[in-house]
């Protein structure tokens, strides 16, 4: 197996089989979840996220009982704290007869910690259901005020940070309730950044209402064509590649509901994802219109689906951030079958992207009925007036120019300017006489400017034709640069018009990079970039190596907009004319001479030539399209030759990964060797167990590197830098920095009293109920809860529960407002918060050993995640009131205090 | 592990084009016996340059199920909902493949046909691009399919695929 195939293929196991450990848990004494008769029906432990801590006075625990603590909390030197703080008692309105509808008072919480220097404490307010209320963070030591800041009734985040004259040591700090109402707050150190950045509220971004993006299961995707009817539970309204459509909920479908729009529309989003042929269902997520690129598109995102192959296997994304206006300002000719749509509202990927257009298709070979038969300014694809089509000028003109508008995928040169010019009719069939017409127009005639930038002739089959050598080489004077396909024969042969000298010849890769079976090869090939190739798998993500991009298929009768697969030198091609594109648009110098020189000297392949000559392949010329180096190159600011570092920071916990490896690679205009000077890190905690040699040159460098945990002070996180001296024009210096970390917390960790709870699948309005629940407190760094099977005798406690599928949950109540789970407060779902799966309780039988993880932080939505969904409007589930205790076996006590013990 | 897994995800679309191609029936040449009938035999559902099928072939599909493989091949891009329509109770579907070809420009379409009470005679007219013409250069596996009643056939023949006829023991 190929070693890039190997590793993904690796990978993927990888996540299988983490996925498969992540659903099932894994207790460390009996390996998994148990199914055993007994007494009891369900059983398990919460875990706590490093350098948890509660308020030991929060609203709950006053309710139960406790005074307000008069003494300073003490708090480990890093800490993530959930608190409360009310000016006065008072009941919550619209409190009903349920459990926890009083607010304790406790206006202020003081604790005492251990501060470095210029450390930074962050505070997090959060409203209660009684609406927003000033908090203020002070900092003292003794009674000396040294900074405070105040939220105000905003929800962001204040921080306040030891000042430089003040020296390490401990401190107090105090948080008090300013306003009328009762408040959550979280208060943490930012460790590494961590505490900033983490989200402590769940998820809630917007989406389009009625709409979803649902990738049905391999094989299932005609299946699910078949069953899209308005009978069903979705229409179809775009496939955005093979087996990943957009979707309406049709209107019944919401109106039985109930919900408001947005709930509605999630809770159909939530049985799409349930449906046995759909692999995930995400909300159509709208995105804002700031900084995008063709990664921040759905089908580039998509895990399994989608562009990325073909878009990392020419280093694309490094490129769009070199070449950050997407290719705007060049115009790109794609001299095709012309495109989906019709002026002024074509295939809505490519519309805003697409200035005028010709057809020079003549009568014999035209099908565009409705039209004036043969040339014309409508370079409208009619499709094919005998079977359907694959709308071949529109997928080229995808992969140059398709636009990032959050829906979709993208192109390339995704600003570029695309200039569709018709010049193949019925069945993609077209003459040469035609095609020299078009060239003709794109060169403009004498004294005039030319038309396009860049021209992309995804054809061939063509002889050598001297007119059309020189109507070519007449668009090279001007400055016209011409990409074509090789051809798609497994041949030698030369095919024209990519034979021409002065036409960037194109053959085809597959998702490993190797000659596609079908591409032609020869010393005319003057490189390759991806093709795609149905037979194969090269990149092993399960799917035929096709290129994803726009079309038009039928769907339940009529032409529909669709991402579609294919494969060819026609697919290769567009993705050397949008990277050119790129490269114009940085340097609108760059000619047909210059760009061939650049090739020539392995500047816009991956081809590490150094200072030897770049060799050239029969199968892929000059190598595979780089359109990272190519961007580069065309930069008119010189970059210097400059070691990058992958990844650019290091973490190393004694409780996550404890050693690290480091690549470091030279970047740069013109990249060649460098001289490695010294490579250093002065802190005891770490160690180099590799790294290159004084002297050494190159252009790649490995370090490696562990954690040495012993030397580190416990619970601190702490940051060096590794130090590397090399030499390229100059003596440069690269510092990547390590964090290191002891996790000894773990025993201390506490995340308030639990509520665990059992509730139903499916929600009732605002709220799931609550069939069964139980509480526990923190022991030795964990809760540890059990419900019984009911047992029909009555009274039923609380922790019975009857045979059926439900949610496990499992959170504080700071507030006591009755509600777990909300932001402020700690969550845990089965089994991980933020996806919440069934869980199914068996007659007769006990689920034991199930594992959970409760944080004050939430969930986000990435990629990584597709099945976590926004929860606009969540309030948290519901408590049932204690009136009988359950048989836990943890009776409802006062919490121990969270402080280190 | 590794070599377990590549076979469970990787498998999937190549296990899918080798029941595709499972279903084409080889050819070979046989004697044919014309008798004309006055209900159309029949006709011809779609045609697509995008079929899936790798090999010029025949299949013929009684059942859901089948067709289904038909669709599920990677690059197919035919006329779904018309090939759904067909009553399979009453007719089945023959797809006529021509394989995959390098470009487009090539298509297939029935010419005409003709039956026996247990035979029966497909003639297709197959389109290639004139030498020198300019194609769109995309990887295409032309095909018609045609529906016909749902006999038990012994035999069909499909004549203008290959220099031979093509040659189908339902």
């Amino acid at each position: 197996m190929h070693a890039h195939a190997m590793a993904a293929t690796f990978l993927k196991c990888s996540i299988l089989a983490g996925l498969i450990v992540a659903l099932w848990g894994c207790d460390g004494s009996s390996g998994s979840i148990g199914r055993t008769p007994g007494d009891v029906a369900l059983s398990g432990s919460i875990a706590i996220e490093a350098g948890t801590r509660v308020d030991a006075d929060d609203g709950e625990t006053l309710a139960l009982g406790a005074s307000p603590e008069s003494d300073a909390q003490l708090l480990p030197p890093e800490f993530v704290l959930a608190g409360y703080v009310s000016p006065a008692f008072g009941v919550y309105s619209g409190a009903g007869d349920g459990p926890g509808n009083v607010y304790p008072a406790d206006p202020v919480d003081i604790f005492t910690l251990p501060l470095h220097a210029e450390q930074s404490i962050s505070l997090q307010p959060f409203a209660t259901s009684q609406g927003p209320s000033p908090l203020r963070l002070s900092l003292f030591t003794g009674n000396r005020l040294i900074a405070t800041a105040s939220t105000g009734n905003q929800s962001d985040p204040v921080q306040i940070s030891l000042p430089e004259t003040e020296p390490a040591g401990s401190y107090s700090l105090a948080v008090e309730a300013t306003g009328f109402e009762p408040m959550l707050y979280i208060l943490s150190t930012s460790t590494a950044g961590n505490a900033l950045s983490a989200g402590f509220e769940w998820p809630d971004h917007d989406f389009v209402d009625s709409e979803a993006i649902v990738e049905f299961k391999q094989g299932m995707s005609q299946m699910s064509q078949h069953s899209f009817g308005p009978q069903e539970s979705m229409e179809p309204k775009r496939e955005l590649s093979p087996g990943v459509w957009l979707v309406q909920a049709p209107a019944q479908a919401l109106r039985n509901s109930g919900l408001q729009t947005q709930d509605s529309t999630l809770e159909w989003v939530r049985a799409l994802s349930k449906r046995a042929d759909v692999v995930s269902a995400t909300p159509n997520y709208k995105m804002r219109a700031m900084n995008t690129t063709p990664l921040n598109e759905p089908l580039y995102n998509h895990l399994s689906v989608g562009q990325q192959w073909h878009y990392e296997l020419v280093n694309a994304p490094t490129a769009w951030q070199l070449a950050s206006d997407g290719g705007a300002g060049v115009t790109v000719a794609v001299m095709d079958t012309g495109l989906y749509g019709e002026p002024g509202n074509w295939h809505s990927e490519l519309d805003a992207n697409v200035v005028g257009g010709a057809d020079f298709v003549s009568a014999g070979f035209d099908n565009d009925f409705d039209l004036p038969s043969g040339r014309d300014n409508d370079p409208s694809d009619p499709g094919n007036a005998v079977g359907t089509s694959v709308y071949h000028g529109t997928h080229v003109s995808g992969t140059i120019a398709a636009a990032v508008n959050g829906a979709g995928g993208a192109g390339i040169a995704y600003n570029a300017s695309l200039l569709p010019v018709r010049v193949l009719g019925e069945g993609g069939t077209g003459s040469s006489a035609d095609l020299l017409a078009a060239l003709r127009w794109i060169a403009g005639s004498a004294g005039d400017r030319r038309r396009a930038d860049i021209v992309n002739l995804s054809l061939g089959g063509l002889p050598f034709q001297s007119q059309l050598n020189e109507a070519i080489a007449d668009g090279v004077s001007k400055g016209v640069v011409f990409v074509a396909a090789a051809g798609n024969s497994a041949s030698t042969l030369a095919s024209y018009p990519a034979a021409y000298d002065q036409v960037f010849s194109v053959s085809a890769v597959d998702g490993a990079g190797e000659l596609s079976a079908y591409s032609n090869s020869g010393s005319w090939i003057d490189l390759a970039a991806p093709g795609g190739d149905a037979s194969r798998d090269g990149n092993a993500d399960g799917r035929s190596d096709l290129i994803s991009s726009t079309s038009a298929s039928l769907i339940n009768g009529s032409l529909k907009e669709t991402y579609i697969g294919l494969q060819g030198t026609s697919m290769a091609a567009p993705h050397v004319s949008a990277v050119f594109a790129l490269m114009k648009s940085l340097n609108p110098a760059l000619d047909h001479g210059r760009l061939r020189a650049m090739l020539m000297a392995g500047d816009l392949t991956f081809q590490d030539c150094g200072r030897e000559i770049c060799a050239k392949t029969v199968d892929r010329g000059w190598g595979l399209l780089d359109a990272g180096k190519s961007t580069l190159a065309a930069s008119t600011a010189v970059v210097p030759n400059l070691l990058a570092s992958s990844p650019a920071i290091v973490s190393l916990s004694s409780e996550g990964s404890s050693s690290a490896s480091v690549t470091l690679s030279v970047y740069g205009s013109d990249p060649g060797l460098v001289t490695i000077e010294s490579v250093s890190v002065n802190a005891p905690w770490v160690r180099l167990d590799s790294a290159p040699a004084s002297g050494a040159t190159g252009t790649e460098f490995i370090l490696s590197l562990t954690l040495r945990p012993e030397a580190l002070e416990a619970g601190i996180s702490t940051r060096a830098p590794i130090v590397v001296e090399y030499k390229s024009d100059r003596l440069r210096r690269l510092e990547i920095p390590v964090i290191g970390q002891r996790v000894t917390d773990q025993q201390a960790r506490d995340a308030g009293r639990h509520f665990v709870l059992l509730v139903d699948p499916e929600s009732e309005g605002d709220f799931y109920t609550t069939v069964a629940q139980t509480t526990a407190v923190v022991d030795n760094g964990q809760y540890r809860f059990s419900f019984a099977p009911d047992d029909g005798v009555e009274p039923q406690t609380l922790n019975e529960v009857p045979p059926g599928n439900y949610i496990l949950v499992a959170g504080s109540d700071l507030d006591n407002d009755g509600l777990i789970c909300h932001a402020g407060e700690a969550c845990a779902e089965y089994p991980v918060t933020g996806l919440r799966q069934e869980i199914t309780i068996s007659p007769g039988q006990s689920l034991t050993g199930i594992e959970m993880t409760t944080s004050y932080s939430r969930p986000s939505i990435s990629a990584a995640t597709p099945n976590v969904l926004p929860r606009p409007g969540f309030r948290g589930y519901k408590l049932l009131p204690e009136q009988i205790e359950s048989g836990s076996g943890h009776e409802p006590a006062h919490k121990l205090i969270g402080a280190e013990r | 592990m590794i070599s377990v897994c590549r076979r469970v995800f990787a498998g999937v679309p190549s296990a899918s084009l080798v029941a595709g191609l499972a279903l084409l029936a080889g050819c070979a040449s046989s004697h044919v016996t014309e008798d004309k009938r006055d209900a159309p035999l029949a006709r011809q559902v779609t045609q697509s340059a995008h079929c899936g099928l790798t090999g010029p072939g025949l299949a013929y599909v009684q059942t859901a199920e089948r067709l289904q493989q038909m669709l599920d091949l990677p690059t197919q891009n035919m006329a779904v909902q018309q090939l759904r329509q067909v009553d399979l109770a009453k007719e089945h579907l023959l797809f006529v493949t021509l394989g995959e070809r390098p470009t487009s420009g090539y298509s297939l379409s029935l010419s005409s046909a003709q039956s026996t009470t247990s035979t029966l005679q497909l003639a297709v007219a197959m389109r290639s691009p004139a030498p020198g013409t300019m194609t769109a250069q995309v990887i295409t596996s032309p095909c018609v399919v045609v529906a016909v009643p749902a006999s038990d056939w012994s035999e069909i023949r499909v004549s203008g695929v290959r220099d031979k006829d093509l040659i189908l023991k339902p």
